[in-house]
C-alpha cells in the first residue's frame, strides 16, 4: 500500500514544572508507523500510554510545555515537521482533520452548529460565498443524517444527543475531505447503539473519500470491526504491530495477550477501560532503560529490566518489541504456545 | 421571552415591596424620632408636627399612605428641611451620582476586560505579573483610603486635578478611581482566568484543528464564552459601585444622592431614608435585571421561561 504519513521516531516530552529541575513527563518515547492511503489504522493501548499526545502531535496541538521531536514526518512524501504556523494551520482540518472523544464538549456552546461546520470551510477556502458555504454545510449535515438539516443548522450543540454532536463533528471534519483523519476515541463517550452508527457513518464517508484513519480506541472490538492494522502502545513505545487478523489469532507480545485478554469483559459491558491487567501504568517522568512492561510481566527477566527490546519482525508486517522472541531465550513456559519454537526461528530483529 | 420578562417583573416588584416593608418596620423599631432632638420645643408642638407628618396615625396606615404615595411617584417632604420634598434631592442629587456611577461602570469595564485578557494571554510573564499587583492593590486597598492618597497625591501635592466637586472634566478622574478600583481589579481577575480556563476547553482545541488563526480562536471561541461569568457578577457589581458612592461623594464633596442619604440616616429623616432606600432599591432591581437578560441573550443554554 503506498504510503501517505510517515512518522520516525517521534518523541514528546511535556515540561512539568515552570523549574528546569522538575522532571520532564516523557509522554512519547519514540513512535513510527505508517498510514496508507484509504487505510484504518488502530492504535490502541491503556490509559497514559501516549495514544493522544502521538495523534497531536502530529499537528502541532498540544499546549506549549511540550516539547515535540520527530526523525521523520512526511505527509505524501512532503516533510511536515518543521512546518510555519501558518503553513501548519493550512494542513489542520484540510489535509488533516481530527474528531475528539467528548462530543459534549468538542463544541463551542455558544456557536450555532452549522456556523462551527461552515468555519472549517471558511477557513480554508476563501473563494466561496456565505451563501454557498451554508448550502454546504446543510448538505454535509444530510450527510451524517442529521433530520431536517436546514433548520439544524441554526441549532446550538446542547439541543443535540451525544450522539448527533458526535456526527456534527465527523460532518466538520469531513467537510473538506481530508487526506486523514484522526479519530481519538470517537465512540467511547457514546451509548453502546449509537457507537455503532458513528463507526458506520465513520466508514461510509471513508469509502466516499478515500481518507485514512487513524482510529484510537480502548476497545479492541471497534479495531476488529473497523481497522486493517493495530499498534499497540504502552509507556509511550509501540510494544506490536500487525495486521488486525494476525493480532487476534496471533499476538506476540506479553502486554497485547494481556489485552486481548480482557477483552470479554469488555463484551459484557463490565467496563470500557483496559484495565484488567494487574499492576499499575509505569512512571512517565523516569522510564529507565528496561522494558516499561517489565514490572507487570510475568514472563520479564534480568535482561528486561536491563535493556529495552528491539523489534522483531514475526511476519510480514507484525512486528513486536520483547525479549521473549531473541533467538537465545529460553523456550520453556512462552506465552506464544506450542509453535512457538518454530516461530522464534521464524523471527528477525529489526533494527531500530 | 415575554413571558420570562413577566414573570421577573412580578418578582422584581415583590422584593421591592419587601424592601419598603422592611426599611419601614426597621426604622420605626429604633427608639427616637426626626424631632427627638428638638428637646426645647413644648408638646403642643411636637404634637402639631406628628400630626403634620401623620406621625400620630397608626404604623399600618402610615405605611398604606406612603406607598400611595409612591403610586404617583411622590417621595414626600423631608422631615428636615422645611419646604423640600425627598424628589427634589433625588433630582438634584441623582445626576452627579448617575454620571458618576455610569462612568465608572464604563471605565472599569473598558479597562478591566482588556487588563484581564492580557495577562491570560502573556499567563506567567511581565504583563500577567503587572496587572496581578494591580489587581490585588485594588481589592485589598478600601475605597475610602484609595481616595485619601490619590487626592493627596494627585490634587494635593502634584495639583493636576480639583480636589473636589466634579465641576471640569478632569474632577471626575479621582473619583471614578477610587470607586471603580474594586470592581476593576474584580473583573479582571475574573476575566483573566475565566478566559485561561476556557483556553483549555476543549471546544478550543476543536478551533486549533479546524487550522483557524489564532486570532480567530480567541475572538470567535474564547471571549464569548469567557465573558460570561464576567456578566454573571455585572449586578452586583452596579451594587457595589452604587453603594460605594455613599462614601466616595462625602469625601469629594459631590452632591450627588449619597451625601443626603448620609445624613438622613443620622438626622433620623424618616421620609428621606425611606425614599432613597426605595430609589435605590429601584434602581439596583432593574439593573440586576437588565443585566440577567443581556446574560441570557448571550448564553443560548440558559432557557427563557
Ligand atoms: N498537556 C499535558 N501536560 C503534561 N502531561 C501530559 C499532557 N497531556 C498528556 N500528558 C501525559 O502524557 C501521557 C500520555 O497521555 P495520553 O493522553 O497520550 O494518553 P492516552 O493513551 O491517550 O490515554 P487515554 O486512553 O486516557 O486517552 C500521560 O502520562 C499524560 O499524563
Ligand atoms: S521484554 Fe520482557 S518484560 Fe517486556 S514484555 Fe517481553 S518478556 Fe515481558
Ligand atoms: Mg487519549
Amino acid at each position: 500500500m503506498e504510503s501517505l504519513l510517515e512518522v520516525r521516531r517521534l518523541r514528546t516530552t511535556f515540561r512539568a514544572g515552570r523549574s528546569r529541575h522538575d522532571a520532564a513527563v516523557q509522554a512519547v518515547r519514540s513512535v513510527d508507523f505508517q498510514l496508507g492511503r484509504g487505510e484504518t489504522v488502530g492504535v490502541v493501548g491503556e490509559s497514559g500510554s501516549g495514544k493522544s499526545v502521538t495523534a497531536l502531535s502530529l499537528v502541532g496541538l498540544l499546549p506549549k510545555t511540550a516539547l515535540v521531536e520527530v526523525d521523520k514526518l512526511t505527509l505524501d512524501g512532503a516533510s511536515i515537521s518543521h512546518l510555519s504556523r501558518r503553513q501548519l494551520r493550512d494542513l489542520r482540518g484540510r489535509r488533516i482533520a481530527m474528531v475528539f472523544q467528548d462530543p459534549m464538549t468538542s463544541l463551542n456552546p455558544l456557536m450555532r452548529v452549522g456556523r462551527q461546520i461552515d468555519e472549517m470551510i471558511s477557513a480554508h477556502d476563501r473563494r466561496l460565498t456565505r451563501r454557498e458555504r451554508k448550502r454546504r454545510v446543510i448538505g454535509l449535515l444530510a450527510e451524517v443524517r442529521i433530520p431536517e438539516p436546514e433548520k439544524r443548522y441554526n441549532s446550538y450543540p446542547h439541543e443535540f444527543s451525544g450522539g448527533m454532536r458526535q456526527r456534527v463533528m465527523i460532518a466538520m471534519a469531513m467537510a473538506l475531505r481530508p487526506e486523514i483523519l484522526i479519530a481519538d476515541e470517537p465512540t467511547t463517550a457514546l451509548d453502546v447503539t449509537i457507537q455503532d452508527q458513528v463507526l458506520r457513518l465513520m466508514r461510509r464517508l471513508q469509502g466516499e473519500s478515500g481518507t485514512s484513519i487513524l482510529l484510537i480506541t480502548h476497545d479492541l472490538a471497534v479495531v476488529a470491526g473497523m481497522c486493517s492494522r493495530v499498534i499497540v502502545m504502552y509507556g509511550g513505545l509501540i510494544m506490536e504491530e500487525a495486521p488486525t487478523t494476525s493480532l487476534f489469532a496471533q499476538p506476540m507480545h506479553p502486554y497485547t495477550i494481556g489485552l486481548l485478554g480482557s477483552l470479554p469483559a469488555l463484551r459484557q459491558g463490565q467496563s470500557d477501560r483496559l484495565d484488567s491487567i494487574p499492576g499499575a501504568p509505569p512512571d512517565m517522568t523516569a522510564p529507565g532503560d528496561g522494558c516499561p512492561f517489565a514490572p507487570r510481566c510475568k514472563y520479564a527477566r534480568v535482561r528486561c529490566e536491563r535493556a529495552l527490546a528491539p523489534y522483531y519482525a514475526v511476519a510480514d508486517g507484525h512486528r513486536s518489541r520483547c525479549w521473549l522472541l531473541d533467538a537465545a531465550a529460553p523456550g520453556a513456559d512462552s506465552p506464544f504456545g506450542e509453535a512457538d519454537g518454530e516461530l522464534r526461528r521464524k523471527v528477525v530483529p529489526l533494527d531500530d | 421571552m415575554t413571558r420570562y420578562i413577566v414573570k421577573r417583573l412580578g418578582t422584581s416588584l415583590v422584593t421591592l415591596l419587601f424592601v419598603i416593608l422592611l426599611t419601614f418596620v426597621l426604622m420605626h423599631s429604633v427608639p427616637g424620632g426626626p424631632f427627638a432632638q428638638e428637646k426645647e420645643a413644648p408638646p403642643e408642638v411636637l404634637d402639631a408636627l406628628n400630626a403634620k407628618y401623620h406621625l400620630d396615625q397608626p404604623l399600618v396606615v402610615q405605611f398604606f399612605e406612603y406607598l400611595g404615595g409612591l403610586l404617583r411617584f411622590e417621595l414626600g417632604p423631608s422631615f428636615k428641611y422645611t419646604g423640600r420634598t425627598v424628589n427634589d434631592f433625588i433630582v438634584n442629587g441623582a445626576p452627579f451620582s448617575m454620571r458618576l456611577g455610569l462612568i465608572t461602570l464604563v471605565f472599569v469595564l473598558i479597562a478591566a476586560i482588556p487588563m484581564g485578557i492580557l495577562a491570560a494571554r502573556r499567563n506567567g510573564r511581565w504583563p500577567d505579573a503587572v496587572v496581578m499587583i494591580i489587581a490585588t492593590l485594588g481589592i485589598t486597598i478600601p475605597s475610602f483610603v484609595a481616595a485619601a492618597g490619590l487626592m493627596y497625591v494627585f490634587a494635593y501635592r502634584l495639583n493636576w486635578v480639583p480636589t473636589f466637586g466634579l465641576d471640569k472634566p478632569t474632577s471626575y478622574i479621582l473619583p471614578v478611581l477610587a470607586l471603580g478600583g474594586y470592581s476593576l481589579s474584580f473583573l479582571a481577575r475574573l476575566m483573566r482566568s475565566s478566559l485561561l480556563e476556557v483556553m483549555g476547553q476543549d471546544y478550543i482545541r476543536t478551533a486549533r484543528a479546524k487550522g483557524l488563526s489564532e486570532v480567530r480562536v480567541i475572538t470567535r471561541h474564547a471571549l464569548r464564552n469567557a465573558i460570561i461569568p464576567v456578566l454573571t457578577v455585572l449586578g452586583p457589581t452596579v451594587a457595589g459601585l452604587l453603594t460605594g458612592s455613599f462614601v466616595i461623594e462625602k469625601i469629594f464633596a459631590i452632591p450627588g444622592m449619597g451625601s443626603y442619604f448620609v445624613d438622613s440616616v443620622t438626622q433620623r429623616d424618616y421620609t428621606t431614608i425611606m425614599g432613597m432606600t426605595t430609589f435605590y432599591a429601584a434602581f439596583l432591581i432593574t439593573m440586576v435585571f437588565v443585566v440577567d437578560l443581556f446574560y441570557r441573550l448571550v448564553d443560548p443554554r440558559i432557557e427563557l421561561g
